[in-house]
């Protein structure tokens, strides 16, 4: 057996530690890569960049923990941007885990800018049916959560004293690891209420966003840590994403790499001339 | 740091390493904190569960008499029937009634939302836009119709058909290259995630505490 024959036999044990030495090296020695920002992370910036002072915008935090080392990152990078601007928030999850990551997120933001719960931000919380939660805060906000998720009467939380329905909001931001209720926020939603959104996905789903940004049904598209990545280029810090996106490219090299080297080994070990058989 | 998120770091942290260590192979720390995971997961959901619907939107609305609410929370607890086999027919009331509702709600928003507008939005470009982004448009437009025609399987491939099939195959081998490279990027960002936490929240500063526990 060759040299190329043994590569392509190797265990794949020392794929699994090639890679996750090449993902640690760029943490341990914290060096930047430039971060370039694409029109479409540029198009949810611009959205809220252009909001009024006081504006409201509803952020909906539907992800799993599973998604947080891609979403969290944006999220806390767009929080930033809403709270800096003096805009203000109110925050719902479609999905039951949404409500603890929704609710750190406040709690990080609220040390971070002094916000006051019930006057800055309120946290509706969780409630079940996808869309059809999507069209019962379309029609009637209040009706639709009695109370929010800290046991408030939603009445009597300030910051819901002029908003009723989807149509009170002046942006949303869809921070979504899946499609949850067939795009139900973009479908239901901004279809029949009016409201524009911006969309904050992982990696894997953006490709599926794509004809939503063709056809204007959002403002734009953060797409995984990459998107991340530029919006806090956009807002100008050096956050997790961006740390984040050095690692990734380091994976990547290794990964094209091992690849081109899989298919020399391949080639090569193909060429190895054929014994005769013998007799 | 106070002492619970040090317990909490350390044991996201053995956690962490405990499902790692299954890419070396199958073994009891790995197959304890999946069954914890789990576990844990589904707890959290009952409470969620509980907590923000039965305990918000159906004890008080009770307590507030809103009776109407009795009729969802009695559809709801009618799909448990399907635990009795002799009951089980009484689940399918609950299941038409969501079934009718969501075919009803999703038909129209689904076909304005998704058919015609993205129709528009692919056809709409080839008219309007300038030269390259009109150019843009053309690829794009030829990229759907060949796909939709890869799809139609009621018509022999042959001919022009054939031709446009192939196209389309070209098109979607594009597409799935595209969403393979976005879900490879998902998938390292997860792992970046976790080496940040071990590295940046857990072996730095122990490092730090050991330096100076030992007056360094």
């Amino acid at each position: 057996m060759n040299i190329w024959e043994r590569i392509l036999q190797i265990d794949r044990r020392y794929i699994f530690l090639l890679i996750g030495i090449s993902g640690a090296i760029p943490i341990i020695m914290s060096f930047s890569l430039p971060t370039f920002v694409t029109p479409e992370v540029r198009g949810v910036y611009n959205a809220i960049d252009a909001l009024p002072e006081g504006a409201m915008v509803l952020v909906s935090f539907d992800y799993e923990p599973s998604a947080m080392p891609e979403m969290d990152p944006m999220a806390k990078a767009i929080l930033r941007h809403i709270f800096g601007r003096g805009l203000k928030v109110v925050g719902v999850t479609l999905i039951p885990y949404g409500t603890g990551i929704g609710e750190e997120l406040f709690v990080a933001m609220e040390r971070e800018f002094n916000l006051k719960q019930g006057v800055d931000y309120d946290f509706l919380g969780y409630k079940p049916g996808y869309q059809a939660v999507v069209l019962g805060l379309g029609q009637d906000l209040k009706g639709s959560f009695p109370k929010n998720f800290y046991e408030q009467d939603t009445r009597t939380v300030p910051i819901l004293k002029d908003i009723n329905s989807l149509r009170d909001f002046d942006y949303m931001m869809w921070l979504h690891d899946d499609a949850y209720g067939g795009y139900g926020w973009i479908i239901y939603g901004r279809q029949n209420y009016g409201i524009d959104i911006g969309s904050g996905c992982t990696a894997i789903l953006a490709t599926g966003m794509y004809p939503f940004l063709q056809a204007e049904q959002v403002t734009g598209i953060v797409g995984g840590l990459k998107g991340a990545a530029e919006y806090e280029k956009l807002m100008g810090y050096t956050g997790s994403a961006r740390l984040g996106m050095v690692a990734q490219s380091s994976i990547h090299v290794m990964i094209i790499g091992l690849i081109l080297l899989g298919n020399i080994a391949f080639i090569l070990s193909k060429r190895k001339p054929k014994k005769e058989p013998s007799g | 740091m106070i002492w619970h998120e040090l317990l909490g770091i350390w044991l996201a942290a053995g956690f962490t390493l405990a499902i790692y260590s299954f890419l070396y192979k199958d073994n009891p720390a790995y197959k304890l904190a999946e069954h914890i995971y789990v576990g844990v997961s589904t707890g959290y959901l009952i409470c969620i569960a509980y907590w923000e619907v039965i305990d918000k939107k159906v004890i008080a609305a009770l307590g507030q008499h809103e009776w109407i609410v009795i009729i969802p929370t009695l559809m709801g607890l009618a799909m448990f029937t399907r635990f009795s086999k002799k009951a089980s027919w009484v689940s399918r009331i609950p299941l038409a009634f969501i079934i009718g509702y969501t075919a009803g709600v999703a038909a129209p928003n689904n076909i304005q939302g998704l058919l015609i507008e993205h129709s528009y939005a692919t056809i709409n470009p080839v008219l309007t836009a300038g030269f390259a982004p009109q150019l843009n448009a053309i690829i794009m437009l030829l990229g759907v119709t060949c796909g939709m025609i890869y799809f139609f399987f009621s018509v022999e491939r042959k001919g022009p058909i054939k031709v446009a099939a192939r196209l389309g195959i070209f098109f979607l081998m594009i597409y799935f290259g595209v969403a393979y490279g976005y879900m490879v990027m998902g998938r390292e960002s997860i792992l970046i995630g976790r080496l940040n936490f071990l590295i940046l929240d857990w072996i730095k500063p122990t490092l730090a505490a050991i330096g100076r526990l030992f007056g360094g």
